[in-house]
């Protein structure tokens, strides 16, 4: 063949690859765009990377290698579909997952407090309902109190601005926990009629 | 060859050459975690090697092993033992011995560990950790009460105030005596007594955080704490998000409307008309909520 011919028949293939490859570029672009400072609102295909490629653990240890992937670990848990992809309320209620309350003691039970605490909020966005069974089930008290909330009625004013700042709780949810996208998952109770007309 | 069979070969390479350019990391991904096991095994001698000389435990008992308490030294020198095996068993070619003697030496490097964590955890910790529980006893304690006044109880647990002060004394007396791990046991064991009391008289309710304020200046003081925290995100929503200079000009000019309502509201107050400060500040917020969307934040 000559070359000539070669590069006539080769021509509209590079244009095809070339083509191919501004859009991959253009897309992966684009997937770096939304809320990057949000750990777990960033594209799902860039979620979960194995230890070695997270940013959290030091790539040139050796033990890090040796971590088990999230991919592989998460496989066998309830699906969100957000965040890391993982229900983890669903995974501790179907006893998926049995998280070890004390670190030093595998027989400590967790203190479960069956509180739920109904935050109004203005605007047409339904009022939160935070619920201690769930939150207490993994967690002990003196991971949010006093530290974090004050434990009393009306003394922990929260905005959605100081969540998305990773504060109150934003120090977990957007981190560990399911993220800020996730409107309807704790803002859930609808507002009654006569909240809808006063506010 | 025609042409046109010539053009469709090359178009097959190409596709061909795109697929495996995209298939390449999912393969990869796929593959993650099934590592070669020999590599699995130097990767795990590594592993231990470093927690056996490089770690806290490992440096102190190989320079100063005086200074370890002797049972910690012990399991030191046990998990040293079975990691010499491991070696030879591996230079042997023996990978099954010496992923199980490298398993012992992990078991006896931990037991090592936490005798040396019982025996030699620095003051200063514990003198952290016992600043961190008074602070939550404490705060426990003022939730208990305002419990009572809200029940009208006179007591609403069953833990007495008199047994809690009891309780401090003790753990005073340690911590005078300097034992301060034995003040933070007691403190420890008082929390937990307090955290189940809490439990007890909040189990089942449901407490509304009402927005129904007292008063306007309570409102004013809730809508301009709101204010700053949106004022915070949009600087930091500036700084990291990638948007386009149309939009930035955009927002900067909301930011400044929403500045300027801001101010306004505060001279309102000052007047003290609060409630058209408050709804100044509402206005404020709002063209904030504008901007913070437009940059791409749903809220």
């Amino acid at each position: 063949m000559k070359s000539s011919s070669l590069r006539r028949s080769l021509l509209p293939g590079l244009i095809v690859l070339l083509f191919t490859l501004a859009t991959q570029w253009a897309v992966s672009a684009d997937n770096k765009n939304p809320n990057k400072f949000n750990r777990l609102m960033v594209p799902m295909s860039e979620r979960n990377p194995p230890p070695v490629e997270d940013g959290i653990h030091d790539p040139e240890n050796f033990g890090t290698a040796l971590l088990q992937t999230p991919r592989e670990s998460f496989s066998a848990l309830p699906r969100a579909p957000s965040g890391n992809n993982v229900n983890w309320t669903k995974a501790l209620e179907n006893g998926d997952i049995n998280p070890r309350y004390d670190r030093d003691d595998a027989e400590a039970k967790p203190i479960v407090m069956d509180l739920n605490i109904v935050r109004e909020v203005k605007g047409s966005m339904p009022d939160v309902v935070y619920p201690h069974k769930q939150h207490t089930e993994w967690l002990d008290c003196a991971n949010c109190h006093p530290a974090i909330f004050i434990p009393q009625k009306g003394a922990n004013q929260i905005s959605m601005a100081q969540i998305l700042l990773g504060e109150a709780c934003g120090i977990c949810h957007g981190k560990v926990a399911f993220p800020v996208s996730e409107c309807r998952r704790c803002h859930s109770k609808p507002k009654t009629g006569a909240q809808k007309v006063s506010k | 060859m025609s042409e046109r069979s010539k053009m469709a070969g090359s178009y097959v390479l190409i596709w061909a050459i795109t697929g495996a350019l995209h298939a390449g990391p999912q393969i990869a991904t796929a593959t993650e975690g099934q590592y070669n096991s020999e590599r699995q095994l130097q990767q795990k001698l590594a592993l231990v090697e470093r927690m056996l000389f490089e770690s806290p435990l490992g440096e102190q008992a190989t320079r100063l092993p005086s200074e370890l308490p002797p049972p910690a030294y012990e399991a030191w020198l046990a998990a040293n033992q079975a990691f010499e095996r491991a070696l030879a068993a591996m230079k042997n070619r023996n990978n099954n011995d010496a992923d199980s003697l490298l398993n012992t030496a992990l078991a006896h490097y931990r037991q090592a560990s936490a005798l040396r964590r019982q025996t030699s955890l620095p003051q200063k910790d514990f003198s952290l950790l016992l600043a961190d529980i008074k602070a939550r006893i404490q705060s426990y304690r003022e939730s208990l009460d305002l419990i009572a006044q809200e029940k009208d109880m006179r007591q609403p647990q069953r833990m007495t105030q008199n047994e809690i002060d009891q309780t401090l004394v003790i753990a005073q007396s340690f911590e005078q005596q300097g034992d301060l791990e034995q003040a933070v046991q007691v403190l420890q064991a008082l929390q937990t007594g307090l955290e189940r009391e809490l439990v007890i008289v909040r189990s089942g309710e449901t407490l509304v955080s009402s927005i129904e304020f007292d008063n306007p200046q309570d409102a004013f003081e809730y809508e301009l704490k709101k204010n700053k925290s949106n004022e915070k995100l949009l600087k930091l929503l500036l700084n990291k998000q990638p948007i386009s200079k149309d939009k930035r000009v955009l927002v900067m000019n909301y930011l400044e409307q929403s500045r300027e309502a801001g101010a306004s509201a505060i001279e309102y107050r000052e007047h003290g008309d609060i409630d058209t400060a408050l709804q100044k500040l509402e206005n404020a917020t709002a063209i904030q909520i504008r901007a913070i969307r437009l940059l791409g934040v749903k809220m």
